[in-house]
């Protein structure tokens, strides 16, 4: 039905549950093989009051004006109640209602443009949605059937107490089985080795009465990464000063190698993409780093990642870009640079620049150890290039005087946007206090917006990259400085002078 | 400090060992050494144990145990002898990506932890995992 509507569409959710609607959001853009053609809304008002609530009718009206474009067809994913189908025959969308009765899902058989959803989940709504965009090219046959499987099978356990099988069957549909079910496996098949587990299979009651009180789990286990004392709040607040300061493309440079320059770029965009997350969104990392690739070794990504080469070329070919890989959280898009990449021309550049701004909030690139210089070789001239994109630039520094001058010698530059110096603070006093590094540091902090310290953990990061341990989570220190990284990034002037 | 001042002090501890214990299974879960996170190796190497047929499959967790969870505490927090029964459950939301970068959301579900805490040190020390009814049923 929807082969002959346009290609791009308007997923609009008035479910009710606020959990069903944000995972229903982040399978629809995760599994979307092109972003660009699919946007997932969340309207002020939800379920028939969407459509039947006059008092409400002008909010809703200034909230379709504003964000759901003219030519695209809308899709409305809904939850029955009494009366919705009478709302739903003339509308020019089509709709996914959840229904959990087959009378309910009766009320919608004569609709051309409805479909009942039976039971109404977020993967229940997400198979029925992707499985008609296929057609579109929107989704992959072997993602919707597999989102179709985990639903099916999630609506028969819903019905059905689940046993020690449920391995296999997650070994089945994944490629392995999942982690969850090992541990219950291991916790039905082991009590015997372990005591205390026997009593802990299900809770016991009590004679005393149970102490009972809300338990917010930190917001890093929302993804690998967010620092662990964040609050659900304070990564939403970082997320919307991103999204109200508009795409942001971050350079991160130095003219000098060692300083943690791949080392702050990952550590800030992971903490940033955690951000983004809490609302759906995503941060993206590019290696721009032509002289040394392999910097990126400590990202661990698997190996066949699409590079910017990859990207740029289908751009110019005017092809589908391939999709990126993601590093330590879902929220961060990696674009690693191959390690045969040649030169980049301005245009390139400039394209995949736009690309990326479409797709992301926040775009951390990783620079090359190089003065940007178009005219000094391939390394500098890429620096240059994407330094013309930069909203802001982030400059490492460490406690030397080569140091100081790498940074000074950046500064030097014109043209640039505003500067963030990531400076790390010497471990000793005597260098922290030394006259000469505190005359260099005030006449840097002079010319830059922000100076933020950085703990110097240069030993520990190494080795984290050593063992394939994201670099955000080697010390709590080192957490917070990049989330204040990111915090100064976010707060930055919007179009200040160049 | 009178006993409701101890008790909820005690509270708090078992709250922090719980978070504790939870960001070392997430490490675990997304292939990270939680050395330093997890105070009891045993209960660690216990875990590491049953998540290594997954760990060895080459995919990739990343741990999202959604935004709230539910603790419940039984036992006598002014009795350090014995540890505290706690019950912790929470929605699974984690993803899962393949070697090859396609990430898969894991079914919706609600897991329950349940653990022995020590109360003097707060420390987790048992864990088994089960699934718990969903919260709309």
């Amino acid at each position: 039905m929807l082969n002959d509507t346009p290609a791009r569409y308007a997923v609009i959710l008035l479910v009710a549950d606020d959990d069903v609607a944000e995972s229903l959001t982040r399978m629809l853009r995760d599994l979307c093989a092109d972003a660009t053609r699919l946007t997932v809304h969340r309207p002020p008002v939800q379920g028939i009051g969407f459509f039947a609530d006059s008092v409400a009718q002008r909010q809703v009206d200034a909230w379709w004006d504003a964000e759901i474009p003219v030519d695209v067809p809308p899709l409305f994913v809904v939850d029955h109640s009494g009366g919705l189908p009478a709302w739903l025959g003339a509308l020019d969308g089509r709709c996914y209602v959840g229904v959990r009765s087959a009378e309910a899902a009766a009320e919608y058989f004569h609709l051309t443009n409805a479909s009942a959803v039976s039971r109404g989940s977020s993967l229940d709504y997400a198979a029925a949605v992707m499985n008609d965009l296929v057609a579109d090219g929107l989704y992959e046959r072997t993602e919707a059937d597999r989102v179709g499987l985990m639903a099916g099978r999630s609506r028969s356990d819903a019905g059905h107490e689940r046993g020690p099988s449920s391995p296999l069957l997650a070994a089945e549909d994944s490629g392995g089985p999942d982690p969850f079910d090992l541990l219950i496996a291991m916790t039905l098949s082991e009590a015997d080795a372990m005591t205390p587990a026997r009593s802990l299979a299900e809770p016991r009651s009590a004679g005393r009465a149970p102490a009972r009180r809300a338990f917010h789990l930190p917001t890093w286990t929302r993804g690998a990464g967010a620092r662990r004392d964040d609050t659900h709040r304070s990564a939403r607040n970082l997320a919307d000063e991103f999204i109200k300061r508009g795409s942001t493309i971050v350079a991160v440079g130095s003219r000098k190698g060692g300083v943690g320059k791949t080392s702050h770029a990952a550590g800030v965009a992971i903490i940033a993409g955690a951000a983004l997350d809490s609302i759906g969104r995503c941060a993206a990392l590019v290696d721009a780093n032509l002289a040394n690739p392999d910097a990126w070794g400590q990202l661990n990504l698997p190996t066949g990642a699409a590079t910017v080469r990859d990207v740029i070329a289908a751009l110019a070919g005017n092809q589908e870009p391939p999709r990126p890989v993601h590093a330590s959280t879902p929220s961060l898009a990696c674009y690693p640079e191959s390690r045969d990449a040649s030169e980049y021309t301005r245009t390139e550049i400039g394209f995949f620049a736009a690309f990326l701004r479409e797709k992301y909030p926040l775009i951390i690139v990783d620079l090359s150890n190089r003065l940007p210089d178009p005219t000094a070789g391939p390394e500098a001239a890429a620096a240059a290039y994407w330094l013309e994109h930069a909203d802001v630039l982030v400059l490492p520094s460490a406690a030397s005087k080569q140091d100081f001058n790498s940074v000074l010698d950046y500064l030097d530059m014109r043209d640039l946007p505003p500067v963030i110096i990531a400076s790390l603070v010497a471990r000793s006093r005597r260098n922290r206090e030394h006259p000469l590094a505190r005359r260099y540091l005030s006449a840097i902090a002079q010319r830059a917006y922000r100076v933020v310290d950085m703990p110097d953990d240069a030993e520990r990061v190494r080795y984290a990259g050593m063992e394939g341990v994201p670099v955000e989570t080697v010390s709590s220190a080192l957490r917070a400085a990049y989330r204040e990284l990111a915090v100064a990034i976010a707060q930055c002037p919007v179009g200040a002078p160049r | 400090m009178n006993d409701h001042a101890i008790r909820e002090q005690r509270l708090d501890q078992v709250r922090d060992a719980v978070d504790e214990f939870a960001y070392s299974l997430g490490l675990l879960m997304a292939g990270h050494d939680p050395s330093g996170e997890c105070d009891d190796d045993a209960v660690e190497s216990q875990l590491y144990k049953a998540l290594s047929p997954f760990l060895a499959g080459g995919d990739v967790m990343h741990p999202d145990f959604g935004p709230f969870g539910d603790l419940r505490v039984e036992g006598d927090l002014l009795q350090t002898g014995q540890p505290v029964l706690t019950t912790l459950e929470f929605d699974d939301r984690c993803v899962r990506q393949t070697p090859r970068g396609r990430l898969i959301p894991a079914q919706r579900r609600r897991l329950r932890l349940v653990m022995h805490v020590t109360l003097d040190p707060a420390r987790v020390v048992d864990c088994a995992v089960s699934e718990a009814p969903t919260r709309s049923d």
